[in-house]
């Protein structure tokens, strides 16, 4: 994918082609994107699907094969990493364990020959920062994980490097430690204005987070975005149901209509928003429909209401989720509250808005 | 190291703390023997001639056995030294180099460890005839390098294998060069298994007779080939005197030891 | 830049590996070849000869063979039957004493072991220590004279080798899950039962390497056998030794040290055969 929306802020890193295999194996396939200046850019995707290489290619502990990497209008490609004004949040914080969590921090000021007393205020500066004042003596194997998490971020951003990139930061800790600290990172990167390329596997970190999210499969980016549009406009199948839930309709097209397209589903037609693949009459296509956006009533009326038996109810803590089943295929629709008028084996009729639907191209296309 | 007790099994680990005590004392026996009798004014082990300190003053005045010890010394140490650097730097290597039968070669420089001390002695006594290298320090020292490295490279493997290797490459990211990560985060992590390495062979040089034996010329002499020829040829209390002296040198430096690492545990865990 | 790396790599395992194609397989080569030289005079020649293989297999030098193996054998149990319940017993204990018996293991370590033996000397000798004890307890009457026998020979051997016995055990048994020992017990295994079944499978690694470290090292202690057994015992290694550095022999001392070599290596590999669960 290099379709990017230029963003009007200034471009700072630039991937050409970039290229990367282990042995036979392409983890990074001809990759391009560009990140703009104080952007928080999260890189989204499953276990091996290159994320982690295509950092440390940026990071500069691997090499590429082929393409560029463009900083600041500098090609840094062959670049030794300790030459790049690049830092890294490693996953599992990778602290000095012979260091005491000051001298961790102070380390790429010591490597840089700054004088004692500015290496004193800028490291309590930045253990400020990061809420770890007083913790100076201590070392690393005495710190819970959320503490070293912090650590790890302060000795990253000590020497302002120009991108910050976090691989999993939050991965290995609880839900709630997780949630406070996907809050405290979006406000150290605004107060810092330093670019951050975020990289996890979890959807909810990657849309609560980032301005823009990449969407990696098999070492390409399938879609770059921000996350409304990532939720809202996805361009695969694979997307809709890595982000987020989604139901997958298999449909006919049957035509292009105010803008969007009319697609046959079993025996409705509905009106679709079109995608971005261009398709002809009587294309098979997948259509991507949110549950949120399905309306369940048990009598039917309307062109678009589909008609389907419950399989499943299951309540999980304000939302429901009803299993519905529609000529084959079985549809998630979501209902808010507690619902005693609906039961399994009721049959009900499902509506949603015209155009809340999307015609999303199959994983297929994306190799 | 995780305590497994509970209050239950407290109570039954008392009886089952009799049988290590015992095997404690019993190798503590014959020390204790030989240094009571370091004390013994007589000359021969069977009577007690009264307290004396007469012995320690004789080891003191006697150059051959300072030579010696001086010589052992100097052989344990340099033959650590040696190793250590020998056995780091593959340890630290093995897995990119690209040298014939890497592997086959790493499996045969651990076999001092397996290979019977007699049978080293004597394929190295017959080898450096061979050579035609003179018998003395320098056979001496290769001799003690080549049961030295396997014990450096074991630790030293065995550390690498659990250590975090992203910390190395944290400090690269950081700014640092391959040398300086490699001086300021490499070597200090691995520095605890390198040192008890060297411990390790220092100890095992130091205290080696067979291979010595093998391998030295007339004139070098180490401790233990003193020991070994005065023990056949009869014994006089001063050797009593060097074991009690030996002991006494090694309690002072573990008492000193453990009170550093003490006072280490307690400030750190009055900044808890 | 990686090809580089691979260089200074190499370069980095250079020094180990030239050391040991060197000072290792080289004198073993060496060996091998000198077991099947003639012995001529002072010195030996090239020839290709059976002769010292037929002499290290036959008559006295079997002889010798078969009680260094039994000497090794006999030590090598008791060690395994006074040391394997020491390193048990000690990872049982509350921290605070594993680490003291763990010190108070070490600290001779530290003094030579030739010393330590002499202790032994001054225990058994004839009117020694252990003597005066009996005869004071009035077990016996007169005495023993226990030095320069072969009991004393393997009380040494047995005293020089349990520290690699006892380590080899502790450092596996410490490690030991004792919820697995309570399951079986929990289980209704009576303690013998729970013993044969989680215990002692479990720390058998451990008792191999004890073993591994026990007997390789009790076939050529030959200075025990001197010490405390006199001249009365002979052992292979001090045959080798006499073969060297009196006779001069070196093809027949190559050519015990081989068949010693096969013997211990033999041994160790049946020993190191592992449990399919250890993999």
């Amino acid at each position: 994918m290099t379709d990017i929306k230029t963003d009007t802020r200034e471009e700072l890193l630039r991937i050409e082609g970039l290229k990367k295999s282990f042995g036979d194996t392409g983890v990074i396939r001809d990759l391009s994107f560009s990140v703009s200046r104080g952007e928080f850019l999260t890189v989204l995707g499953s276990s091996g699907c290159g994320k982690t290489t295509l950092l440390r290619l940026i990071c500069g502990l691997e090499e590429a094969d082929s393409g560029k990497i463009i900083l600041d209008g500098t090609d840094i490609t062959e670049l030794e990493p300790n030459l790049r004004p690049v830092n890294t949040v490693f996953q599992n914080y990778a602290l000095f364990p012979h260091m005491t969590v000051f001298d961790n921090v102070a380390y790429a000021l010591k490597l840089q020959r700054v004088e004692k007393s500015e290496i004193k205020s800028r490291v309590s500066d930045a253990l400020s920062l990061v809420q770890m004042s007083g913790f100076e003596k201590r070392y690393p194997s005495s710190l819970s994980g959320g503490q070293r998490q912090r650590v790890a971020i302060a000795r990253a951003i000590i020497s302002r490097p120009t991108v910050l990139l976090l691989d999993e930061p939050l991965g290995a800790l609880d839900l709630n430690l997780r949630r406070a600290m996907q809050t405290e990172l979006k406000n150290l990167q605004k107060q810092l204005g330093i670019t951050f390329i975020y990289i996890t596997h979890d959807q909810e970190e990657a849309l609560n987070m980032s301005d823009r999210v990449a969407v990696m499969k098999d070492g390409k980016f399938l879609q770059i975005g921000t996350p409304s549009d990532i939720y809202d406009r996805p361009n695969y199948a694979y997307i809709a149901r890595f982000v987020g839930e989604a139901n997958i309709l298999p449909s006919v097209y049957e035509g292009e209509c105010d803008g969007g397209a009319v697609v046959r589903f079993g025996e409705n037609e509905l009106k679709v928003r079109l995608g971005i693949g261009s398709h002809s009459v009587g294309d098979h296509v997948h259509v991507v429909l949110r549950g949120e956006k399905i309306k369940i009533r048990h009598t039917g009326e309307g062109s678009t209401a589909l008609v389907g038996k419950v399989t499943d109810l299951n309540f999980a803590g304000g939302v429901m989720r009803v299993s519905v089943e529609v000529g084959g295929t079985r549809i998630t629709a979501m209902r808010y509250g507690l619902d005693s008028e609906i039961a399994v084996g009721d049959t009900v009729f499902l509506e949603a808005e015209d155009f809340s639907g999307i015609i999303c191209e199959n994983d297929e296309a994306a190799k | 190291m995780k305590d497994k007790m509970t209050p239950k099994s407290r109570r039954k680990a008392r009886p089952l703390a009799i049988y290590p005590l015992i095997m404690t004392l019993v190798t503590y026996l014959p020390i204790f023997v030989v240094a009571v009798y370091s004390f013994n004014e007589s000359k021969l082990s069977s009577i007690w001639g009264g307290f004396s300190l007469k012995w320690y003053e004789e080891l003191f005045y006697d150059d051959a056995i300072f030579e010696a010890l001086l010589n052992s010394v100097f052989l344990a140490s340099a033959s650590s030294i040696i190793a250590a650097i020998i056995a780091t730097s593959a340890a630290l290597s093995i897995e990119k180099a690209r040298l014939p039968l890497k592997g086959a070669v790493e499996k045969l420089s651990l076999m001092p460890l397996i290979i019977p001390e007699i049978i080293l002695g004597m394929v190295l006594l017959a080898f450096f005839t061979l050579l035609g290298l003179p018998f003395g320090m320098l056979t001496l020292l290769i001799a003690h390098t080549t049961f030295c490295v396997p014990y450096i490279y074991n630790q030293v493997k065995a550390r690498l294998s659990v250590m975090d290797k992203f910390a190395i490459e944290a400090a690269r990211d950081l700014g640092a060069s391959r040398m300086q990560a490699f001086f300021t985060v490499t070597l200090p992590m691995l520095a605890p298994a390198i040192v008890s390495g060297m411990f390790l062979s220092f100890a095992m040089s130091f205290d080696d007779v067979i291979i010595s034996v093998f391998v030295t010329g007339v004139r070098v002499n180490t401790l233990p080939i003193i020991v070994y020829t005065s023990l056949k040829t009869g014994v006089t209390p001063k050797i009593n005197a060097l074991c009690t002296l030996m002991l006494a040198v090694t309690v002072l430096c573990y008492i000193i030891a453990g009170a550093i690492k003490g006072k280490k545990n307690t400030s750190a865990a009055l900044k808890e | 830049m990686s090809k580089k790396r691979k260089i200074s790599s190499s370069l980095g395992l250079l020094p180990m590996y030239l050391f040991t194609l060197v000072f290792v397989l080289g004198p073993l080569i060496f060996m091998i070849a000198l077991s099947f030289f003639e012995q001529d005079g002072w010195s030996y020649r090239a020839v290709f000869t059976l002769d010292n293989y037929k002499n290290a297999l036959t008559g006295t030098y079997l002889e010798i063979l078969f009680s260094s193996l039994r000497l090794a054998v006999i030590s090598t149990a008791a060690v395994i039957i006074l040391g394997y319940p020491f390193g048990l017993c000690t990872a049982f204990l509350p921290k605070r004493m594993q680490k003291f018996i763990m010190t108070t293991q070490m600290i001779p370590y530290w003094v030579n072991s030739l010393l330590r033996l002499y202790g032994w000397i001054i225990i058994f000798r004839a009117n020694g220590l252990l003597d005066k004890l009996l005869m004071w307890l009035g077990i016996t009457e007169e005495p023993l004279r226990l030095l320069y026998t072969y009991p004393a020979v393997v009380v040494g051997m047995i005293y020089v080798l349990i520290p690699f016995m006892f380590a080899s055990v502790y450092q596996v048994a410490e490690r030991l899950d004792t919820s697995l020992i309570e399951a079986a017990r929990d289980l209704g295994a009576s303690p013998i039962r729970a013993f044969l079944s989680v215990t002692l499978p479990l720390t058998l690694p451990g008792l191999k390497t004890g073993i591994i470290h026990t007997f390789i090292p009790s076939m050529g202690l030959f200075f025990i056998a001197d010490i405390l057994g006199g001249n009365k015992i002979v052992l292979t290694g001090s045959l080798i030794n006499d073969l060297l550095n009196k006779a001069h022999d070196q093809p027949q001392a190559a050519a015990l040290a081989s068949v010693m070599m096969v013997l211990t290596a033999a041994i160790c590999i049946l020993l190191l055969r592992r449990a399919k669960y250890e993999r």
